[in-house]
């Protein structure tokens, strides 16, 4: 547990130390977002049909280009090999890097959504269900995506790899996390839903990190 | 199993098989294609297009069936490091992902007449979209490292990824499915006479038999190109 | 869980590694490796490049897996082994003072062992300095001091003296003096002979493949 939080923190500083790659991840995630009703028009009725999908969808691609470096930082300076023989079991430090990649990215993502939300006119209802549901679905995304890192690592054209490799896996959660905020919008109780998203979560954390250590173990062979 | 994990060995079994598999996929062929397209009834609801369900349903099942292979392969590849398994994963992607786009392809020609439009969101054409997508990242995964090795083992777990994935992501798009279309007429409703089982079976034969010869085709080429790079890393060194 | 410097020298170590071969890239680099070392010795790995000498540390660090061949340790603790590659591990937007303390409380190491491995390796004006803004030089000495930071008696060093002047190379040679003195084991590839002198040595290219490599 020492560890896991040493390792935290680290991740944690050092994302504070370059925290233009936070802020460009909230910020590619407000202006994909933005681009939409220019897209599709600024009709009420249309843009709060689609939101909670837009916001859903942004969010995946957000969350996945955050995703490239989440590894290959430490594979590049040697920390990877070092931690892998450090007295601590893998599995901790996937852990430990996946907390720290949801604290930067997932977090905020959710923390901006509400406001995103405003400027797709949806309706005050969903808000709640909207943190909700992204509290709950972007520690997946990270879990999920963080196999995806650890097997492209040390691959050519991994920016077209890894989305090709995650987002058929992020589709489950993209269309639960849909349903979970349309249905609480629409007046009905959505607490199934959230169980499902929960239950994605619970399973995620259980075997991602594990997936996601012998990945790394492969890689550094 | 341990005895034909050597490729040698696998081979010859394979050379041994190959004749038989061959001569039964012709005759599966012979026999079906013809049962399928002229002798058997049309259907009273869909008439002559039911016949298109004589090679959508068969690539339907081998789109599933070679993943799960594939899924198979890798697991006791990563386990027992057996190299045989590893081929027979990797040979079975390339045909799995081809009966898959041949089963969405027939899908929507069937489509076409009976929704009005060649693509539907029906949940049964989405699972398999979604299973296409999952045999595209596999062979990409194993095509991107410059050692083969990693990217067999890399492409290996995320077999395994998905084999976990597949049926979650069934569930998901069903429900999503019954949330956005509550009924629709789908393929999968149709009641089989018992006139159309016959070639049906045949024809899933057929493709049965074709798939066994196709991998063990690729499985001796991977076996034959290993030989040639060990070789020629011997003579590099 | 926390172990002292004075640790080191109570355990009695032995590393055995019994006919050990690698293969990398459907290619058989060595084999047949043998060797024994107890506290207190030292092995310097030589070789030409490519002979394997990366490929072998990496197998005893258990990073890479052997393709036959047995490592023993006793005692059996993997927390034993601390290793130093070709690269650094030092992150480049954290202080060296930073990476030091990071790695210190990953090892379980105490509060003092930041301070004795600072002084150690001389690192006092540069301990406030982000890690990419110093010289090689530097980043090497910075990435050693590791090794002081743990409590672990066998150090698997690869190439430690790459891009270091004579200085430095003089650190490094009495930081592992120091180590093999107090009862530790350094295992070491390097092509150039340091002022420390290793009482065993092993050349790789007297152990090249045998094998055929065409087994099919």
């Amino acid at each position: 547990m020492k560890s896991f939080l040493t390792l935290i923190g680290r991740d944690l500083r050092l994302s504070i130390k370059h925290r233009a790659d936070t802020i460009m991840v909230a910020g590619f995630f407000a202006i994909t977002v933005i681009l939409f009703p220019f897209g599709i028009g600024p009709e009420p009725g249309v843009l709060e049909r689609v939101g909670a999908g837009i916001l859903w969808v942004t969010a995946l691609l957000a969350c996945l280009l955050s995703l490239d470096h989440l590894f290959s930082d430490d594979e590049h300076d040697g920390t990877l090999d070092l931690l892998l023989t450090a007295p601590v079991a893998p599995t901790t430090v996937v852990a430990a890097k996946i907390t720290a990649h949801w604290l930067t990215t997932g977090l905020p993502l959710t923390l901006l959504a509400p406001i995103l939300g405003v400027a797709l006119q949806m309706p005050s209802e969903s808000t709640a269900p909207m943190i909700l549901a992204l509290l709950i679905g972007t520690p997946t995304l990270s879990l999920i995506g963080a196999v995806g890192a650890a097997l492209t690592l040390g691959a050519r054209r991994r920016g077209v790899l890894l989305p090709l490799v995650i987002l058929p896996l992020y589709i489950p959660v993209l269309i639960f996390g849909v349903g979970a905020i349309d249905t609480s919008g629409m007046g009905f109780d959505a607490g199934g839903l959230f169980a499902v998203l929960g239950g994605f979560l619970l399973m995620a954390a259980a075997l991602c990190p594990w997936a996601a250590a012998v990945a790394l173990r492969l890689a550094s062979e | 199993m341990h005895a034909f994990a050597n490729p040698t060995r696998f081979l010859k079994l394979a050379t041994a098989i190959q004749p038989w598999a061959i001569g039964l996929c012709i005759l599966c062929f012979a026999v079906g294609i013809p049962m399928a397209l002229v002798f058997s009834p049309p259907d009273y609801q869909q008439g002559e297009t039911v016949r298109i369900m004589y090679v959508h349903v068969p690539s339907a099942w081998m789109g599933l069936f070679a993943y799960g292979v594939m899924a198979a392969g890798s697991a006791s590849y990563l386990i027992w490091r057996h190299p045989v398994a590893n081929m027979i994963a990797k040979a079975s992607a390339p045909i799995g992902a081809m009966f898959t786009a041949l089963c969405l392809l027939t899908g929507m020609l069937w489509g076409e007449p009976m929704w009005g439009t060649p693509w539907v969101w029906d949940a049964r054409l989405t699972s398999m979209l979604v299973l296409f997508f999952l045999y595209l990242g596999y062979m990409a995964l194993g095509d991107a490292f410059d050692s083969p090795e990693q990217g067999d083992k890399a492409a290996a777990i995320l077999a395994l990824v998905g084999s976990v994935n597949l049926p979650i992501i069934k569930f998901s798009v069903d429900w999503w499915n019954s949330l956005h279309q509550p009924s629709i007429f789908s393929m999968a409703g149709v009641s089989v006479d018992t006139a159309m089982l016959a070639p049906l079976f045949l024809m899933v034969g057929a493709f049965q038999f074709y798939y066994v010869v196709v991998v063990f085709m690729r499985v001796r080429a991977q076996v034959l190109a290993a030989k040639v790079r060990a070789a020629r890393l011997m003579r590099a060194a | 869980m926390v172990p002292t410097m004075s640790t080191r020298s109570t355990a009695a170590i032995t590393f055995d590694v019994h006919n050990l071969s690698a293969r990398r890239g459907g290619r058989t680099i060595f084999e047949n490796l043998s060797f024994s070392l107890k506290d207190g010795s030292a092995l310097m790995v030589t070789g030409p490049n490519g002979s394997g000498k990366s490929t072998l540390l990496r197998i005893l660090v258990g990073l890479l897996r052997s393709e036959a061949g047995t490592i023993t340790l006793t005692p059996e603790d993997t927390t034993e082994i601390c290793y130093a590659g070709h690269r650094d591990g030092l992150k480049g937007g954290l202080s060296v003072l930073e990476n030091l303390i990071f790695w210190s409380r990953l090892y379980g190491a105490e509060q003092d062992a930041v301070n004795q491995a600072v002084n150690r390796m001389a690192l006092d004006t540069v301990l406030e300095m982000p890690a990419d803004m110093l010289s090689a030089g530097w980043r090497r000495r910075a990435g050693l001091a590791r090794l002081a930071l743990g409590s672990a008696s066998i150090w698997i060093l690869d190439e430690p003296y790459t891009a270091l002047d004579a200085e430095n190379v003089d650190r490094i040679d009495s930081l592992l003096n120091e180590h093999v003195t107090a009862g530790g084991v350094v295992v070491l590839a390097t092509h150039q002979a340091p002022g420390f002198t290793p009482n065993h040595k092993i050349n790789m290219a007297d152990y090249p493949a045998k094998t055929p490599e065409v087994e099919w």
